[in-house]
């Protein structure tokens, strides 16, 4: 039996978030351009400078040790957006984290809602009008925003503890996912591979011994499906027409590849002494890990009402959009 | 003296914004896909080459420029707010040569507006950051600055607006802007000249 679709709450509630979500105008990028510029120049620091120390300190550390921590990448189409449109799963882990927080306080987090994802987030890094506010050359602003987030991810993912929820249906080589938290996540004595579990089932299109054998929570949290000249590449198409023995051999050398890697992989910050081992037992709340298929219930369409075909799915009740009436982006 | 740090000629704008005439417009504005295969072909449609693989869309055209997809949301990339790309950067290498930079980038301003006129033809406003006729923005959301951050910061200190025939097809945006210095007046002061490109529907 497939995994729900990913329930119309959470759909709903991410859709809020992602319409009170606005870019930042000149003017407010210059109110945040010269707070940076002011604090850099009263430590002495150049703005990227700063802006990386200030990464390094954030406070990622969980309030209730046992909150269960959520990372994402990339969007999911939502059958309310236009075609073409999607939904960050930014959104996804965030709307599953409040909810998960409404019923257990505390036992859900996602990075960019921790105090210093919040703080981070403020200064709006990944903003052109930031960058050109704070005079930043070519690439020195992406630069400035890729290495602060990436610098928190990893912090973040080293401060996880047990069971982490990913909310992607796999690491896309080059994200900060794949070659950031996930390595910090398996390296993590508190975390390691067996507690990394994705949110999404493996995509459907993958042959079923694929979807069966390299759609496992573990073999999506070392592999990458996308690109085949990068570095851990698995074909699921290949894969599934390989004689169980090689199937087995490739997942061998995966895991080889991925220890070697691992073994270089440095901490930003130490591990607490005495820690317990990964997948030993949890003590508090601690949210589920949901399994849900990477998309939302399909809505019928126009045309097929009327028809005698079955309708996909019962159409759901009218409810808001939260946020949408008061923050919509005011542009037009 | 000042440091021209980026520098493509006005011809080379030019280039670019002929090349941009020829953009799918609407399936910009409705965002590319997720990386991958899908993502290469769609940016193939317009000859260009994605540069990043997440958060914020960058890529090379074929004539060479880095074009920047600005999402409306942060988290995902579509759908994409503007389109946009940097063909001069000037810096004050000291505090005392902050007005030096505005002064020089004042001087090559005509050569990079004459280039946009011949390809999108004369704009509808061209002025300066104090020009009584500069336009004011129809919402604090709005692209446009407002009139008291533009006279309080000199910001931009020059813009042309060009707004294709095509309902669907963008308003073009030349400024020259500038950043670095706070509102005391600390810091270097950088300029850029940059073409923006906004659907019509946001002016």
């Amino acid at each position: 039996m497939s995994a729900p679709y990913i329930p119309e709450d959470i759909g709903r509630r991410a859709l809020g978030l992602r319409d009170a979500d606005t870019p930042a105008t000149d003017e407010q990028a210059g109110r945040i351009a010269d707070r940076i510029m002011t604090a850099a120049d009263r430590v002495g620091m150049s703005v990227p400078e700063y802006v990386r120390e200030r990464a390094r300190r954030l406070n990622v550390t969980p309030e209730n040790p046992d909150v269960k921590s959520a990372f994402w990448s990339f969007e999911v189409p939502h059958p309310d957006l236009p075609p073409g449109k999607a939904l960050s799963n930014m959104y996804i882990a965030e709307a599953w984290a409040e909810s998960e927080n409404e019923k257990v306080p505390g036992s859900a987090r996602y990075l960019e809602g921790t105090r210093g994802g919040r703080a981070l987030g403020n200064l709006r890094l990944w903003d052109t009008a930031v960058h050109r506010e704070l005079n930043l050359q070519g690439d020195e602003g992406w630069d400035l925003a890729k290495s602060a987030w990436s610098t928190l991810s990893q912090r973040y993912a080293e401060a996880a503890k047990g069971e982490v929820v990913v909310f992607a249906q796999t690491a896309f080589p080059g994200t900060v996912l794949q070659t950031t938290e996930l390595p910090a996540l398996r390296t993590n004595p508190e975390v390691g591979l067996d507690n990394i579990k994705f949110a999404y089932a493996a995509p459907d299109d993958w042959p079923p011994v694929a979807r069966e054998e390299l759609g496992t929570d573990a073999v999506r949290a070392q592999a990458q499906f996308a690109l085949k000249d990068k570095p851990l590449h698995v074909d699921p198409a290949e894969y599934a027409a390989k004689p169980a023995e090689e199937r087995t051999a490739v997942l061998g050398k995966l895991s080889a590849d991925v220890a070697e890697a691992d073994a270089s992989h440095v901490r930003l910050t130490p591990p607490t002494a005495g820690t317990e081992l990964a997948g030993a037992q949890q003590e508090g709340p601690t949210a589920p890990t949901p399994v849900w298929q990477m998309g939302f219930t399909p809505r019928p369409t126009a045309a097929a009402k009327g028809t005698s075909a079955a309708p996909v799915a019962a159409p759901e009740p009218a409810g808001p959009v939260v946020g949408k009436a008061v923050t919509g982006t005011g542009l037009g | 003296m000042p440091t021209v740090t980026e520098e493509r000629p006005p011809q080379a704008l030019a280039e670019e914004l002929r090349g941009l005439t020829h953009v799918d417009w609407p399936a910009v504005w409705a965002g590319p896909p997720n990386p991958g295969q899908a993502l290469d072909d769609w940016c193939a449609l317009f000859g260009w080459r994605p540069l990043t693989v997440e958060r914020v869309l960058r890529v090379r055209t074929s004539t060479g420029a880095d074009l920047t997809l600005e999402p409306l949301v942060s988290g995902g990339w579509s759908p994409v707010r503007s389109v946009t790309f940097t063909v001069r950067h000037l810096n004050a290498d000291t505090q005392d040569e902050n007005d030096l930079v505005l002064e020089q980038t004042a001087d090559v301003w005509p050569a990079y507006e004459a280039a946009a006129r011949e390809v999108l033809g004369a704009p509808e406003f061209s002025g300066t950051w104090d020009d009584p006729a500069f336009p004011e923005p129809p919402n604090d959301r709005h692209w446009l600055p407002s009139r008291d951050f533009r006279l309080g910061r000199r910001d931009p200190y020059r813009m042309a607006v060009w707004s294709a025939k095509d309902p669907e097809g963008p308003v073009t945006v030349l400024t020259a802007k500038s950043g670095g210095v706070t509102r005391r007046g600390v810091g270097k002061r950088g300029v850029m000249i940059n073409v923006h490109c906004y659907p019509q529907d946001s002016l």
